[in-house]
């Protein structure tokens, strides 16, 4: 748990050798073949960083687009890289990174086969602009609100219901510290 | 010299409950001459809060969402600054101590982090900082011990 770095690939030897590239150059990371499974563990643990796969067997979540936009609704904070053999051999990288930039706010765009010490150094400046912008909660919050917003008075009419239950909650809550 | 005022999660909590202290947070935290912080713990105490009531059904998953948003959406839009605990706990340590033992004045965990951070906004600031609070025992050990006085003063909302 608290891996700086995720990995998911359907292909167990592609995520073996990408976590173990990582792992030497001492950033923690952990691996998963499975999206699903990949969700429900970076609800558990989310990771700054997702290294994704484009392309899943048709059984689970439609593909990595799928999986960035759960993982993105989970922890909006986050930095995508994703990978693939398979996504519009006629693009340029630096073209399609951006046309996926602007789609789910990726990173990077990784064609296999794969360049690791390019990807460790994509992985590196990726944590390190996740550790500076970290230092300052409103761009956290920005990425927060990025999909929706919800302003306090809205959220005042909805909580009128619970607000007895609420209040005592949070009361509880800083008690029982 | 914009007043600042440092809001413990006590207090916050009526931005987005209606109750009687609603109107005076409003009221620091939507005037834009005014800088209205708080502690990274009051986003967990927060937190912690929604989960609970969500947790015995009082609220479902959307509502939990909504409610993070909307604090969310007062960090973005800077009506509310959130100040990092990097070594708040060890000046904490210390607070306890010099109030709890030196003051014999309880002083809870979480109020402790409270306190500090808000110490922290006066020091770097270089001003006086209004600690605004519902609760009435932490609201008079501001006000109580002098050792504060230069740096912070204390604005008790009844609940």
């Amino acid at each position: 748990m608290n891996e700086q770095v995720m990995v998911l690939d359907d292909e167990q030897d592609a995520v073996d050798m990408i976590v173990h590239q990582l792992q030497t150059k001492g950033i923690t990371c952990r691996g998963e073949t499975d999206p699903r499974a990949a969700v429900e563990s970076f609800r558990v643990s989310p990771t700054d960083v997702v290294i994704v796969d484009y392309l899943f067997p048709a059984r689970t979540l439609t593909d990595g687009l799928e999986v960035i936009s759960q993982l993105q609704s989970i922890k909006p904070f986050t930095q995508f890289i994703l990978i693939s053999g398979k996504i519009d051999p006629d693009l340029d990288e630096e073209s399609l990174t951006e046309e996926l930039r602007k789609i789910i706010k990726a990173n990077r765009y990784f064609r296999k086969p794969l360049d690791l010490h390019e990807l460790v150094d994509t992985v590196r400046a990726a944590l390190q602009s996740i550790e500076e912008k970290s230092k300052d909660w409103r761009s956290i919050a920005e990425a927060y609100v990025e999909k929706g917003k919800v302003s306090a008075e809205e959220v005042r009419d909805l909580n009128e219901r619970i607000k007895g239950h609420l209040a005592t909650a949070v009361d509880q809550a800083a008690d029982e510290l | 010299m914009t007043p600042i005022y440092y809001i413990d999660t006590c207090a916050l909590k009526w931005r987005y409950l209606n109750g009687n202290p609603t109107t005076a947070v409003n009221q620091l935290m939507d005037n834009p001459n005014a800088s209205v912080a708080t502690s990274e713990l009051t986003i967990l105490e927060w937190s912690h809060a929604l989960a609970t009531t969500c947790r015995v059904g009082e609220i479902d998953f959307d509502l939990f969402k909504h409610n993070e948003l909307a604090l969310m959406g007062d960090v973005a839009a800077g009506a509310l600054v959130i100040l990092p605990m990097a070594r708040t706990i060890e000046r904490a340590r210390y607070l306890i101590e010099y109030v709890g033992i030196h003051h014999s004045r309880a002083l809870t965990t979480g109020d402790s982090i409270q306190l500090t951070t808000a110490l922290d906004v006066s020091a770097t600031a270089g001003q006086l900082t209004t600690f605004v609070t519902c609760d009435a025992k932490l609201s008079r050990i501001v006000q109580d011990i002098r050792d504060f006085r230069p740096h912070l003063d204390s604005l008790y909302l009844p609940q």
